[in-house]
């Protein structure tokens, strides 16, 4: 079944185009990765389907809703989670804060309530719970207390990692997860994703510049260039698309 | 320099802590009002400096203004240099309310406090569609303007005009509070009991209640806007502040909690002009033009953005510092006369230090320090196993 699906999505930034008649489907369950070189256009897909950027045309929909209907706050509470490549967390919060912040969409104490007390002592205990567990997941509770500000890149990615998990999404878009990984890293990342994709039965969006990951991990690859797919299909399939071969040998030059 | 190991939060170490902590800020707070009743007048270096409990009350009152101020500024991230405007408004209606309609004046935070809200919240929205400077000078124009909004013609037979209104309520204390007899006690102490006079005056009496009263609305203010702030609400607003577009793609709706913020800052700001009201038993329209909105910012940076304790800081810090830097007319310690406005020279020389010095403000400061001397370890939620 197809969970998510970008059909002629068109984003221009003045003269740049910078995604142009993008059309793809990712299979619910499935791994799909998104590569292409450097400008490609991959962050930008991201950010049309969390509703940071408009498309000037096309649609996207998520099981079947249209989701450029929607309001950029809406779009986690609707199942789908992010990372972001450059990070967008919350330095003076500490990583668990950060990671409670996650399960915004699925909590509901307001000003009012929270005022009077009314309740927000059980909520407050229970986000603290799943962020908790969150963060057990991921091997990051030595850090639990630490201000975000001051931690190693690949923390902080893993910090979002988690954050994005505490969402409970159905769909993950993970934007470059192995940067700053070392080579052995980059493997036990590519277990791990696996492994959160099928406990939490999730679907992942996949943009990465380590190859070797995403052609382990992902059962179909979408190859980007100047905002225009140019190959899509298995691993084996793209790996030796002569297309995708002059994109990255030319992006090389 | 560790004086005690680190205890665990929510142990009973800390609770004991906790609860000492809290028993004596309680008897200095209940103290305080006696010993400087009769105003306390040091000589220092040479100058004569005033401490009196009307002083003190007003920077009660600053605090909460601070407090308000600090939940749009210092924890959602928008620049508001209006906040006097509210401030102004909630004493105003006060005021009216009290002279016409003869309310009480604790009973007219009834209409202040949804009142201010809801104009918090139509003061947000144009907020929704500029940042930074823009809503900085926006806000200082809607400050700017208020002194001339209370002179109105059509309204000036409510508001005063330039005159200001006289507000014509007592706050009395009631028979039953024991305010002589503990001033009796305590002049009976042997030492300290000396600085306390041996009974109070009329006025006496009726600034000391005006403190207890006044302290008392101050703490539950800080009471609720720390439960609103310590949770999801909270989070939600410093991640608006910190990173808008993380926010927004973990489902905070930063339209409704912007508005929503400067709601509960109008409303806080409200309640601290009933306070200045409360205390000087007089409104006038200069007392909440953009001076004072200046002053708020100054005493929200001093104090510290984003921190509950930096507005009781802040609140302090831009009632005395003017008040002292003026009382103090020969160079400490010489006699070298000094002359001129002096006062906003200090409170000047003090923010720059206080933003270079502490960059967080003095709570921040504070924070550190307790953190070295009184460790806190944090404790992973109890249901969990690691
Ligand atoms: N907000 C923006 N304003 C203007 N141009 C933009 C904006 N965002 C992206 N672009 C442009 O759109 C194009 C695609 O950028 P995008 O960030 O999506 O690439 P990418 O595939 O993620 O690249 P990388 O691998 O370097 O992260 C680039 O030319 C970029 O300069
Ligand atoms: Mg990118």
């Amino acid at each position: 079944m197809v969970l998510l699906d970008v059909t002629g999505v068109t984003v221009r930034f003045g003269g740049v185009t910078a995604l142009r008649d993008l059309s793809f489907t990712v299979d619910e369950g499935s791994i799909c990765g998104l590569i292409g070189p450097n400008g490609a256009g991959k962050t930008t897909l991201f950010n049309v389907v969390s509703r940071v950027y408009d498309a000037q045309e096309g649609a996207v929909a998520f099981e079947g809703a249209d989701l450029l209907a929607r309001p950029a706050h809406a779009i986690s509470g609707l199942g789908i989670g992010r990372t972001f490549q450059n990070l967008a967390l919350w330095p003076g919060m500490t990583v668990m804060q950060n990671v409670m912040v996650g399960a915004h969409h699925r909590s509901s104490i307001g000003a009012l309530r929270a005022a009077l007390r009314w309740g927000s002592g059980r909520e407050e205990a229970s986000l603290a719970q799943t962020a908790w567990d969150a963060l057990e997941e991921l091997s990051l509770t030595d850090v639990a207390f630490h201000p975000a500000a001051g931690l190693p890149f690949g923390t902080l990615k893993r910090v979002e990692l988690a954050r994005a998990l505490v969402s409970r999404p159905r769909l993950l878009m993970l934007d470059e997860p192995a940067t700053g990984l070392t080579q052995t890293e980059v493997g036990e990342l590519a277990d791990l994703l696996v492994a959160l994709a099928q406990r939490h039965s999730l679907t992942l969006l996949l943009v990465e510049h380590h190859m070797g990951m995403v052609m382990g991990v992902s059962d179909k690859v979408v190859v980007l260039d100047f905002g225009a797919k140019i190959a899509e299909g298995s691993p084996a399939e793209v790996q030796n698309d002569p297309a995708v071969v002059e994109a990255y040998l030319g992006a090389e030059q | 320099m560790r004086a005690m190991g680190a205890v665990a939060a929510g142990s009973r170490q800390h609770r004991r802590r906790q609860i000492i902590g809290w028993v004596l800020f309680a008897l200095v707070v209940a103290l305080i009002p006696f010993l400087i009743a009769e105003t306390y007048s040091p000589t220092i270096f040479g100058n004569r400096y005033t401490f009196g409990l009307g002083n003190l009350s007003q920077a009660i009152a600053l605090m909460v203004a601070i407090l308000g101020l600090n939940i749009a500024t210092g924890y959602s991230g928008q620049l508001s240099l209006g906040h006097s405007f509210f401030v102004g408004s909630g004493a105003y209606l006060t005021a009216v309310l009290v002279n016409e309609f003869h309310w009480s004046y604790l009973s007219t935070l009834g209409v202040v406090v949804p009142g201010l809200f809801v104009f918090g919240v139509l003061f947000g929205i144009p907020a929704l569609r500029i940042q930074g400077l823009y809503l900085g000078l926006l806000t200082f124009a809607v400050a700017a303007v208020f002194p001339s909004i209370i002179r109105l013609d059509e309204i000036k037979d409510r508001t005063g005009g330039s005159n200001g209104l006289l507000i014509e309520s007592d706050l009395e204390p009631p028979t039953w509070a024991p305010l002589d007899t503990v001033t009796g006690w305590l002049h009976a102490i042997p030492g300290v009991g000396s600085r306390v006079p041996d009974g109070l005056t009329g006025r006496q009496e009726e600034a000391v209640y005006k403190y207890f009263l006044l302290v008392i609305v101050a703490l539950v203010c800080f009471w609720l806007v720390r439960n609103i702030l310590a949770g999801r609400v909270g989070r939600a607003l410093v991640a608006i502040r910190d990173n808008q577009l993380g926010a927004a793609a973990n489902g905070v709706n930063l339209a409704a909690y912007k508005t929503l913020s400067f709601g509960i800052s109008a409303a806080v700001g409200g309640v601290a002009g009933t306070m200045l009201a409360m205390h000087s038993g007089f409104v006038g329209p200069d007392e909440f033009g953009f001076s004072m909105a200046i002053l708020l910012i100054v005493g929200l940076i001093v104090g510290g953005a984003g921190t509950l304790h930096g507005a009781v800081v802040g609140g302090l810090a831009i009632q005395f510092v003017p008040v002292w830097s003026s009382q103090t007319q020969t160079l400490p310690g010489t006699d070298v006369a000094l002359e001129g406005p002096y006062g906003t020279a200090i409170l000047g020389g003090l923010l720059i230090a206080i933003i270079f010095a502490l960059p967080g403000g003095a709570a921040q400061g504070f924070r550190r320090i307790k953190s070295q001397l009184m460790p806190v370890a944090p404790q992973p939620p109890t249901g969990s196993t690691g």
